[in-house]
């Protein structure tokens, strides 16, 4: 429990040590949370880019679909509940089959292609959904972490009582400190309405399960299906369909009913079972809520719509979570709008811990161990990519091995007593690994070079080297950084 | 051309609002009024290009990065202060206070926040809603009243208000559920 012998002291100094307290335990998770988040807003570009070579078109007629799902159906048997077929998109112009179990690409003329293999970028994506923890309790904690986020940003106002007298203020060279500190107020108030909507929607997509679960239990008899029917719509009850589906007639018969329609996916739903329909989810202009749905049966007859502009406001509300979350509403440019943003949170958390390692008198365990872990993250991600593509590693495992290992690797070397920082030499690793990556990469995919999805992929890895590398050449040495300033703030 | 429209009335709102800033007191209101005129209209042209929802996303993004064209020409760079030499104590750690800080840590996770998980489900039923707009309005209380109260055990001047705010509410919510 806080200590409260000094109630005197003003509300902004009490606020802080809130900030401090909650930042401290927060940041680690912060800061996984937000890299990740960086690169899973560009996610499915980096889906793409990560496997080049797969044909890639936007123009499809309904029998060229209706193919590409039977030869499927043909091909994959296996028990499963769904069947998507995803269309082309800005993001990624490629079409893709897949059930349950496994994804395949469809090739230009028809046939099926390569199988859907991009493990480094749904590392991270799972990063960043549940922290690579059993689903349930992962996704509780980053709820956890999304409230005390908030709690953060609440926090963090009240104890920035000059928020307005220093609202354009940034002392550059001064010191590190208060170069750090200007910077971490600048980006946290400006970025404020990015930061509460961050931070909200993480909430939600951390903690609806655990309150659906005890609204079901105690108002609707534990039955979580009707509550959710109730929430986000109910599924249509068909009987004595086809085994299979026409999704040639689904989809004329959408184009009849909305003939500009350029469906993201569509889902056949209790595949194969005699209950199965066909769902499409469509954009909806100029509406942050996730799709506007048209279901069929599996004759292709239309059965009913779901219009977003008659949902319930709260469904409304909850189904706009997602794209406002991850930029996904107004092409590749907001997107990296959102990656400025969230590289801004990046810093903040931790900018923050550094703030606070810099103002105590000393340096203990924590410093080695927290300035280890800020560039082991960088270093293990590119590595991770790295041995992804050069031996066809298991990123889930080269990602946790690299990170804790390159984290604790920094008290063996403080005992080294080596002229640099230990983050100095992660800095010069991330930016070899990124280097070692794009060359890798470039390598192994030479025959796709003249395609634009190649050379995206050598452009973000260079972009990793190169930041890491213009961090190595602003770095301290260590006789200075261990008698750096301690300004006030 | 709304587009353009709206970075530029933007623009001058964040320009209005730095000339407040920097003017003197007696200028302050002149400024201040023409960024929040400009401010209607850089509103007007986002929500005319992009619908309420898309616009006032926009608006906030180009707010947030704007300001940092204004904040960076304006940032002042001046000679390194004097350091102080601190002391270090590597590979040592004060376990007393890492005790105090999980301690704490399952204070504020599972009582605050389990108080908070009941009582968000007991108001938000309590509200005149229907379903879907309670399990919103429970989405956001949620993390509102748990992130509320950590900041308030900090920043409390009586540490009783706290137990019995938090008694008031699980009883609130025990009464509603049980």
């Amino acid at each position: 429990m806080p200590e409260h012998k000094n109630s005197d002291r003003p509300l902004s100094q009490r606020s802080l040590d809130a900030h401090s307290w909650i930042g401290l335990f927060a940041a680690t998770f912060l800061y996984l949370l937000c890299f990740s988040g960086v690169l899973t807003v560009i996610g499915q570009e980096m889906e793409r880019w990560e496997q080049p070579g797969i044909d890639e078109f936007n123009d499809y007629s309904p029998t060229f679909i209706d193919q590409a799902y039977r030869r499927f159906v043909e091909t994959h048997t296996e028990d499963t509940e769904h069947i998507h077929i995803v269309f082309p998109r800005d993001a990624i112009p490629r079409i893709v089959v897949e059930n349950d179990h496994q994804a395949f690409f469809v090739n230009h003329d028809g046939s099926l292609g390569a199988k859907e293999h991009a493990p480094w970028i749904k590392m991270v994506i799972d990063l960043h959904k549940h922290l690579h923890l059993p689903s349930t309790i992962g996704t509780l904690l980053t709820g956890l972490i999304a409230a005390l986020l908030l709690a953060l940003i609440v926090s963090g106002v009240l104890a920035h009582k000059t928020m307005v007298k220093e609202a354009f203020r940034l002392r550059l060279g001064r010191s590190k400190l208060t170069q750090s500190i200007d910077l971490h107020n600048r980006l946290s108030v400006w970025g404020l309405p990015f930061h509460i909507m961050i931070a909200l929607t993480s909430c939600y997509f951390g903690l609806v399960g655990l309150l659906l679960t005890l609204a079901a239990g105690f108002f609707h008899g534990g039955d979580q299906r009707h509550m959710i029917e109730q929430v986000f719509g109910s599924e249509p009850e068909l009987f004595k369909q086809a085994p299979l589906v026409d999704v040639k007639a689904s989809i004329e018969n959408l184009r009849s009913l909305k003939p500009d329609a350029k469906p993201i996916f569509m889902t056949i739903h209790e595949a194969g079972s005699e209950n199965q329909f066909v769902e499409f989810y469509l954009m909806k202009d100029q509406r942050l809520i996730y799709s506007e749905n048209f279901r069929f049966d599996a004759a292709g007859n239309f059965i009913g719509q779901t219009d977003p502009d008659q949902l319930p406001i709260g469904s409304q509300v909850l189904l706009s979570t997602y794209r406002l979350h991850f930029g996904d509403f107004a092409g590749f440019t907001l997107k990296l709008l959102y990656v400025l943003l969230g590289s801004a949170l990046t810093y903040i958390a931790i900018s923050g811990v550094n703030i606070w390692l810099n103002k105590r008198r000393k340096e203990d365990l924590i410093n080695i161990l927290w300035g280890g872990f800020v560039w082991a993250l960088p270093a293990a991600f590119a590595l991770s990519f790295l041995l992804s593509q050069i031996l066809n590693v298991n990123p889930y495992w080269s990602f946790w091995s690299a990170l804790l290992t390159a984290s604790l690797a920094g008290v063996a070397w403080k005992t080294h007593n080596s002229p640099y920082e230990f983050s100095t030499v992660l800095k010069i690793m991330t930016t070899m690994f990124c280097f070692a990556a794009a060359l890798s990469y470039a390598i192994k995919y030479s025959e796709h070079s003249i395609r634009g999805d190649f050379w995206s992929m050598i452009t973000v890895l260079m972009i990793g080297a190169l930041i890491s590398f213009i961090a190595y050449t602003k770095h301290v040495p260590r006789q200075q950084s261990s008698t750096e300033v301690s300004a006030e703030p | 051309m709304w587009f353009a429209l709206a970075l530029t009335t933007q623009a001058a709102m964040m320009s209005c609002l730095f000339f407040s800033w920097q003017s003197p007191d007696h200028r302050k209101p002149g400024f201040r009024g023409a960024a929040l005129f400009a401010l209607v209209a850089s509103l007007f042209c986002w929500q005319s290009l992009a619908g309420w929802e898309l616009g006032l996303s926009y608006f906030f993004i180009a707010a947030s990065l704007m300001a940092w064209v204004l904040i960076l020409n304006r940032a002042t760079r001046t000679k390194p202060a004097r350091s102080k030499p601190k002391t270090t104590q590597a590979l040592s750690i004060n376990t007393r206070k890492l005790a105090m800080f999980f301690v704490r840590l399952v204070f504020y996770v599972l009582f605050i926040g389990g108080i908070c998980a009941y009582a968000s489900i007991a108001i938000s039923y309590d509200l005149p809603l229907g379903e879907p707009e309670r399990m919103a309005v429970a989405t956001f209380l949620f993390p509102s009243l748990w992130a509320g109260f950590i900041i308030y055990s900090f920043t409390a001047e009586r540490l009783w208000r706290l137990f019995a705010l938090l008694i008031f509410l699980a009883l609130y919510a025990w009464l509603r559920l049980a």
